[in-house]
């Protein structure tokens, strides 16, 4: 595989911009953890400290008071506590796409913003997991959630899918982490390297684990970053499929559909895409990283934006036929229910949100309109909130039994817990952001032209340049400059 | 006149008089036996033939699907190591258009092959043919007190009864489920079905002859405007495909139980489809390969690729099968669970059939093949991939017969299900390799072929 000029006549870019150097890129990317942080971080910190104070404070209040403090009620047992459970594991989903997915189909755009994604995941994650936690109300027995025996010796019902998710959560949590981490190894050596104090030095050894980027620990971490790409993949697949199980294997109408596992799984993708998309978007602003996050990387984000949407239209469409072409009343009358019912506007707002506000990425010129993909990606955000509260509150609103219907208000302390969350979730991230570097640096530079052994300055600009199957036997082992001058000949 | 790129590859066209060469005359003369057996079937059995064929042309439409799939993504993500392979899957992409002529027995047959569609108490097929036999074929008479159930040891007078009441039970499911099937009247209906059939044809025929149109064009003229109009039109050919795909599932299988319905199945069809075309991709590379055509072009490293797909979207299909499967039988909803059912019969003294089928694809549609592609060395060995290859193909026509079939009954394998295979194959592949015999084997001037070739796996 010769080095090639991107062809830009059939919509092929370069990485990064050029003109960025290897060198570019280690001074930009360690510069954030070794420069005095902008006002604009200190800004977002005090916003998210502040956050973080009402979720410690809701918190408490419910340890204090019971979960009667939320608006769940009779019929509707789960509200916002699983709704943002659901909402926080999906958007963790991009993080694991970005770094393993899209690293096996050998996209390497992705470079640029992986790091970023998986430590989204793993706050997301974090965040997600706070819910099953704190909405059995009594924290003394969380470990309900476990496979463990209770006091009268009974165990977890181990056919219920709530067990499973804790395995499955639990495991793509450890992987994710596991990921996130070997991939920070050489990148935290070259924080080690460039440390001007003691405490650096020593802080950023620990973490690089005597990183000494000798050709044998290049060979292990490939190895290492394949095989934990090759486990992350199947996760993708299974945490979500495992969060749907929750209300799939249920008799509930509107919860029961075998669409289930890939919807959530595809949905989950898409919420994560507006998160980091959100999350980039201000901090590549703030830390001027727009020539290694290019606008070619915004546009191919917004293209898969634009897919996940698609593919989570088509699920609400199927699910909505299907409803009609069951013949069965009471799986026409949820689906019916929701979009004219007392719901329809939680209904609408997700329709409009999820489908229609992506479709706008059918044109170039729109997916790379910053401030409108700022707005739509916050857009996605609320409507993938809405996609949970929908399944989750309309189904259950109005069961079997017209006399126990009711209608779910939630409260100031659901509103409290919600936001809080984002206190947690930002304040985890800001200090990701000023004290790792967000973009992995090393991956980053293998994308450089001058990282191809085939790269020559010379041949630059001209297309005719790039290896061709005849020559590239003989020309592997040859210098750039060397392997240039044989093609001028050949031609 | 757009602009070019400039090329050093030249076209590789299949020798004349080699196997190869001729495989399309013999696949025709193979589909014109089938055809042969197919009239004889439909004469002698026009239902069972009904059956065969759905299971036939299903089979070989996925396949075709897939291709579809596979060549219409490369455009759209820009690939460039799959542009040596594009060509071969073009190939059986271009064997699409056939399923005009493939359709039309299943248009003819359809009124006997979906009950929906005939007259009143057909639909209650499925219910027939279980327990309820003993009542036998004589008159029930619900209103007064005198019963016939047809054998001296049934002798009940009163309604409360057991079996009395299991035959009233029996007769008001039927008209319960006579009454949903109406109750779809507005989709399921003759006209939309055929309106539609012509439409799912005519789009899959469309998408197939522009894009196969393009890629040639591009071997004559080496114009970019090709590679750009092919990935202009990809998002739209891919609402298109995932539509037409869908709702023919849901047409010519899902209907043949007009009560049963699940919305993953359409994203059930499409795995099947890509793990056949993904097996019959490697049939094709490695014996184009065996023959001493295309062995530098289409290297152990594309293979390899090739096989990381096949082993992907294998996992991807166990995952949506399982899903299907799994959701279904943990809740068990009466109406649903009779896909299952029927397949996973063990009701003491009757007959386990398809049962053991069912068995026989989870072990060698997926546990098997599985297990022997995980492995690097085997999706880089150029004899072994196939065996995987031939393994899931094979299966593959197990699985269609599996899931069309139980709806006509017992497992009761027929002469007319061989005739229509070789017919839907014969057909569908004769069409496409007549294609390779044309044009070159590999799309020598796509601006990414020099990458494609000279593409390692790192």
């Amino acid at each position: 595989m010769g080095y090639h000029e991107p062809l830009t006549e059939i919509g092929e870019f370069p990485l990064v911009q050029p003109g960025t150097t290897m060198r570019v890129v280690t001074e930009t990317v360690a510069g954030v953890t070794e420069n005095p942080a902008p006002k604009g971080w200190w800004m977002l910190f005090a916003v998210a400290l502040s956050f973080l104070g009402i979720f410690g404070g809701t918190i408490g209040y419910l340890f204090w008071r019971g979960v009667g403090i939320w608006g769940n009620n009779n019929p509707v047992y789960w509200g916002w506590d699983i709704t943002n459970f659901v909402w926080w594991v999906g958007i963790g989903h991009a993080g694991t796409l970005i770094s393993a997915v899209l690293f096996l189909f050998r996209q390497k755009w992705r470079t640029a913003i992986n790091r970023f994604a998986e430590a989204m995941t793993i706050f997301a994650v974090i965040c997600a997991l706070i819910f099953p936690g704190i909405h059995v109300g009594r924290p003394w027995l969380a470990y309900y959630m476990f496979p463990l025996p209770n006091q009268m010796g009974i165990w977890p019902n181990f056919k219920s899918p709530l067990l499973w998710d804790l395995f499955a959560v639990g495991t793509y949590f450890t992987v994710s982490l596991l990921f996130w981490y070997v991939g920070l190894i050489p990148d935290f050596a070259t924080l080690r390297d460039r440390s001007k104090t003691q405490v650096r030095r020593v802080v950023y050894g620990l973490l690089a684990f005597g990183w000494r980027g000798s050709n044998r620990h290049w060979q292990n971490y490939e190895r290492a970053y394949l095989i934990l790409a090759a486990l992350s993949t199947p996760l993708v697949l299974s945490v979500h499929s495992v969060v749907s199980f929750d209300f799939a294997t249920s008799l509930e109408p509107g919860w029961h559909t075998t669409i289930f596992p890939p919807y959530f799984v595809a949905g989950a993708v898409f919420s994560g895409f507006a998160m980091v998309m959100t999350l980039l978007l201000v901090t590549r602003q703030v830390f001027k990283l727009e020539h290694i996050v290019t606008m070619k990387h915004l546009d191919l984000m917004n293209k898969i934006m634009l897919v996940t949407g698609s593919l989570v239209g088509y699920a609400y469409a199927m699910e909505f036929f299907t409803a009609w072409y069951s013949g069965n009343t009471y799986e026409r009358y949820v689906f019916m229910n929701r979009a004219f019912g007392p719901y329809a506007w939680a209904y609408w707002a997700m329709v409009s949100c999820n489908v229609i506000s992506p479709q706008f990425y059918w044109f170039k010129s729109l997916r790379q309109n910053i401030p409108l993909m700022f707005v739509i990606s916050i857009v996605i955000n609320i409507g993938m909130w809405f996609e949970r509260f929908v399944i989750i509150v309309t189904s259950l609103h109005r069961d079997f039994l017209p006399g126990s219907w009711g209608y779910f208000h939630a409260t100031i302390f659901d509103f409290c817990t919600y936001l809080g969350t984002f206190g947690v979730f930002f304040t985890l991230f800001l200090l990701f952001i000023r004290w790792v570097p967000m973009i992995a640096i090393a991956e980053v530079k293998a994308t450089l032209p001058e990282a191809d052994p085939h790269f020559s300055a010379a041949g630059t600009g001209s297309h005719a340049s790039h290896g061709s199957h005849g020559s590239h036997g003989e020309a592997h082992g040859a210098a750039a400059g060397v392997h240039a001058a044989a093609h001028g000949v050949a031609e | 006149m757009a602009s070019t790129h400039e090329h050093t590859v030249s076209e590789i066209r299949l020798p004349e008089g080699s196997a190869w060469h001729k495989a399309w005359q013999y696949f025709l003369a193979v589909g014109a036996v089938g055809l042969a057996g197919s009239a004889f079937g439909y004469h002698s059995d026009p239902k069972r033939f009904g059956f065969a064929w759905v299971f036939a042309l299903t089979t070989v439409l996925m396949i075709g699907l897939g291709s579809l799939f596979f060549v219409v993504v490369q455009h759209v993500v820009g690939a460039y190591w799959s542009v040596t392979v594009r060509r071969i899957a073009e190939m059986v992409m271009s064997g699409l258009p056939s399923i005009v002529v493939l359709v039309i027995p299943l248009l003819v047959v359809a009124p006997r092959v979906y009950s929906w569609m005939g007259e009143h108490g057909e639909h209650g097929e499925h219910a027939a043919a279980a327990t309820h036999t003993e009542h036998g074929g004589t008159a029930h008479d619900h209103g007064g007190t005198a019963h016939d159930h047809g054998g001296a040891a049934h002798d009940h007078a009163d309604v409360s009864s057991p079996v009395a009441l299991a035959h009233a039970e029996h007769e008001a499911e039927e008209a319960l489920e006579a009454g949903i099937v109406d109750g779809k009247k507005a989709y399921l209906n003759k006209g939309g079905f055929y309106g539609r059939a012509a439409g799912y044809v005519a789009v899959w025929s469309v998408l197939a002859l522009l894009y196969m149109r393009w890629s040639i064009k591009q071997d004559e003229d080496g114009d970019l405007a090709h590679t750009n109009a092919a990935r202009s039109l990809a998002p739209i050919a891919l609402i298109l495909f995932g539509l037409t795909l869908t709702f023919a599932g849901i047409d010519w299988l899902m209907s043949l139980d007009p009560l049963w319905y699940s919305t993953i199945f359409g994203v059930y069809l499409f795995a099947m489809g890509m793990v056949s075309f993904f097996a019959t991709l490697i049939l094709l590379i490695t014996g184009l390969r065996a023959s001493g055509i295309l062995v530098k072009e289409i290297s152990v490293e594309h293979l390899h690729d090739v096989g990381k797909f096949q082993f992907g979207f294998l996992s991807f299909w166990a995952y949506i099968a399982f899903s299907q499967f799994f959701l279904i039988y943990y809740a068990s909803i009466p109406e649903e669970v009779t896909f299952f059912h029927k397949r996973w019969t063990l009701d003491p003294g009757a007959d386990h059939a398809w049962a053991k089928v069912t068995v026989v694809l989870i072990a060698l549609h997926f546990i098997v093949p599985f297990i022997f592609m995980m492995s690097r060395n085997i999706k880089r060995n150029t004899s072994l991939l196939p065996v995987g290859a031939v393994l899931l193909l094979a299966t593959h026509v197990i699985e269609v017969y599996w899931i069309v079939l139980p709806n006509f009954g017992d497992l009761s394998p027929a002469l007319v299900d061989v005739s229509a295979l070789l017919a839907c194959v014969g057909i569908f592949f004769g069409v496409g390799l007549k294609s390779l015999t044309v044009h070159s084997l590999i799309a020598a001037k796509d601006p990414r072929i020099e990458r494609a070739l000279s593409f390692e796996q790192v």
